[in-house]
Order: structure tokens, then sequence, then C-alpha cells
């Protein structure tokens, strides 16, 4: 049993995102997984899986007025615990302790955190055994996960790697090379900026990737993320033409 | 080193080179494609300075004058070696040549842009070593960190 958080300093390099898919990645490899909504103040991933309506959530079980069994919903066919979208007030000491509580539940949990460095940002961090670094390739990211990856190695976390989110394959993009050197970390996967991806956010409800576009080339990437982590594979599933039909034909 | 205003296509009666010569005094190098198309042969002649490209214009020129812009082409002296070639252009690489046109009247170009387009062979193959050099030195950790302000 794994505890991942995903983290990055930057805001928007798509953490959020990267939780969401990587968590229904490792689901769709047959584990069980619970993603849990880290940025308290900024509930994204909650909004995500649509759950902004849910009566009670994650503050409530750190405040000690609910169980944390209690504020997990299933949306997506996946376990979620989310966040309020209102503005409250929270007992951060507590949310480690209440993400063990849940370890033998799952093989996999994931926690989207917030931006920056601070406590909301620690707290998840501190929840976690290892931690994923997202960043978009600019100069300020670099500088960011830098950051955020000695904070987490300094908690005694295991870095796992970065993500190299929102490419555009322009010269004057920071290279995943160099960022690598950099970091001193592997390199994970490489995500371009896609316009699929971009509509998980519109206004109008839509469901994450890999829930809307399960077999697009975008998944690909967050199942690559998801076999990397798991040591499993995707089974091949690719049958051509003549096979579906003759499948179809002897009902084998 | 250009003129100001827009360049008279009539001019180019007068002559290619001495319309050059007129229209853009202390030229270093120009570049003149032939192509046919349905009206006929046409003549594409990109003005370049040092690499960029200043101007480009398109002239329908008859036969004679065609091989008379010729002529004057390979003769002129200020022309780079390799420069200056014939090429057949299809059809899309027209139509880029005629957006080209258009907006080199008033932006000059640069030579890269041009690249695409299978135009500038030798200069071509020097922007490419160029990419690669600059490509190929991968910066050392601590370079990097100290580029970002950290100390160590
Ligand atoms: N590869 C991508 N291509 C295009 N858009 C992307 C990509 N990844 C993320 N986005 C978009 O970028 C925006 C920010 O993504 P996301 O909310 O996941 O980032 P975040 O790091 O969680 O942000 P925050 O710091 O605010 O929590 C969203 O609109 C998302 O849809
Ligand atoms: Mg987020």
């Amino acid at each position: 049993m794994t505890t991942i958080t995903i983290t990055s300093g930057k805001g928007g390099t798509g953490k959020t995102t990267m939780a969401a898919n990587l968590a229904l990645s490792l689901k769709k490899l047959g584990k069980r997984v619970l993603v849990v909504d880290g940025d308290l103040n900024m509930a994204n991933l909650t909004l995500l899986f649509d759950l902004q309506n849910s009566p009670i959530t994650l503050e409530d079980a750190l405040n000690g007025e609910a169980k944390i069994r209690d504020v997990i919903y299933s949306s997506y066919d996946i376990d979620v615990v989310p966040a309020t979208i209102e503005l409250r007030e929270y007992d951060l000491s507590t949310l480690r302790e209440q993400i063990s509580k849940l370890r033998e539940m799952y093989d996999f949990i994931v926690i989207d955190s917030a931006a920056g460095a601070d406590e909301t940002t620690l707290a998840a961090i501190k929840a976690s055994d290892d931690v994923i670094l997202v960043l978009e390739p600019t100069k300020a990211s670099l500088a960011d996960a830098i950051k955020m990856k000695r904070i987490s190695e300094r908690d005694g976390k295991r870095v796992l790697g970065f993500v190299m989110n929102k490419i555009r394959d322009r010269k004057y993009e920071l290279g995943e090379k160099d960022a690598s050197i950099a970091l001193d970390l592997p390199l994970l996967v490489s995500i371009p900026f896609s316009e699929n991806i971009a509509e998980t956010f519109s206004f109008r409800q839509r469901a994450p990737l890999l829930v809307r576009m399960p077999r697009s080339r975008e998944a690909s990437y967050f199942k690559k993320l998801a076999e990397k982590i798991s040591g499993e594979k995707f089974e091949e599933k690719k049958e051509n033409f003549l096979q579906r039909f003759l499948k179809r034909l002897f009902k084998f | 080193m250009l003129p100001e205003g827009k360049l008279e296509m009539e001019e180019v009666g007068i002559g290619l080179k001495k319309f050059l010569e007129k229209a853009l005094p202390g030229l270093t190098g120009y570049v003149a494609f032939s192509y046919m198309s349905r009206e006929g042969a046409k003549d594409l002649i990109l003005i370049s300075d040092k690499g960029v490209i200043k101007a480009a214009f398109l002239e329908n020129l008859g036969k004679k004058q065609r091989t008379f812009g010729e002529r004057v082409f390979k003769k002129t002296k200020d022309i780079k070696k390799g420069v200056a070639q014939k090429v057949s252009l299809s059809r899309e690489k027209v139509g880029l040549f005629l957006a080209l046109h258009e907006e080199a009247k008033t932006k000059p170009r640069k030579l890269k842009d041009l690249e695409v387009l299978g135009i500038f062979e030798e200069e071509k193959k020097e922007i490419k070593k160029e990419k690669k050099t600059e490509e190929k030195k991968p910066l050392e950790r601590r370079d990097i960190l100290r580029m970002l302000g950290f100390k160590d």
C-alpha cells in the first residue's frame, strides 16, 4: 500500500489533472484506489469529480466531526475524498493520521496538493509515502519543483520522479533533460499540451480524460505513469478487424 | 537600405538588373526563381540583405525577358555562390511565395522562415549546423541551479 502526493510548487502545472487521471489509470489496472482532494482551500479535484455538493467532506473528518470512512464518495467508479468548496477552518495536524486509517482499504492513495509551500501543501506531503512532481516547461516551474523536492526529502519522503506537462515543443521551453539534471530525478512521463486535456475543466461538467477518452493518445500518458508506479502492464487488448469479426462469428 | 514605398512592378520592364540597382542601391544579393503557371512563365525574385529577405516580388516575364533575367543574375557579382538557383515550384510553394510577396512589402523576413521551402540550400545547412551545436550542449547541474539562484 502506497500513498502518493502530487505536488509542484508552481500553480496550474496540472497536479489536479494528474492526480485524477493517475488514480483512474491505477484503478483500470485493477488496483484498489482512493484519490483525496488535499487542496482544501481550492478544491478543484472535488469539482472535477462533480462532488461539490457532498454533505460532509474531508474538513469534517479533520475536525473530528465525521469519520474519514464516511467522507469517501464514489464518482466515475472510483473512491474520492472531496473537500468543501466553501471557506472553512480545519485542523491540518490530523491529516496524516486520518489518511493512515484508510491504508488497509487501498493499494494506492493519491493525494492532490495545493500550489505553493504553505501548511496545506506541507500537510499533504507529510501524509504521503512518495511524491511525484508535476512541472510545466518553464524556469519558474523548475525552481519551484527543486524546492518541493527538498521539502519532501527533508520530510523523509521518496520523490519518485517528475512529469513534464503542457509541452508545446517550442525552442524556448525548458527541456526534460535539463530538468532531470537539475532535479536529479528521472522523468516519469512527458505530456504535450492538449485540447482534450484542457477541455476537462471547461465550464460544463466534463469527466476526467480517462473517463471521457480512455483509449486516446492522451490517456496513454497517464496509463504509462500508472504502469511505472505499479510495476504492472495494461493488457494489450488491441484486436484487428478480422479478429473481432471471427470472434463475433464464432461467439467465443 | 530599402527605398521607401512600394516597388513598382512596371519598372521590371527597364531590365531586371537596372531595376534592381535603381530600386535597391547597395543590394547584397538576390535570388530569382522561374516557374510555369497557366498564364505562362513567371519569375519570383527575393531580395536579401545579408541573408534577411527584404523584398519579394513576382513578375510575369515574357520568354525573352526571363532569359534576360537569368543572364543578369548569373552575371551579378553580388550574388553569393549557391544562393541563386532555379527550382521548380509546387502549387503550395507558389501560394506561399505569393503570401510572402505581400508580406515582404511591409515586413522583412528572416531567412530561417524560408527554410521549409528548401530554397537556400547552403544557408540552410549553416543554420542547421548552428542549431545542432546549440542543442548539443548539455548544462551541468550546478550551472542550472546557479541560473535559478540556488546557492548549492
Ligand atoms: N497537458 C495539458 N494540456 C492542456 N491543458 C492542460 C494540461 N494539463 C493541465 N491542463 C489544464 O491546465 C489547467 C490547470 O490544470 P490543473 O488544475 O490540473 O493544475 P493544478 O496544478 O492542479 O493547478 P492548481 O495549482 O491551481 O491546483 C486546467 O485548466 C487543465 O485543464
Ligand atoms: Mg489543483
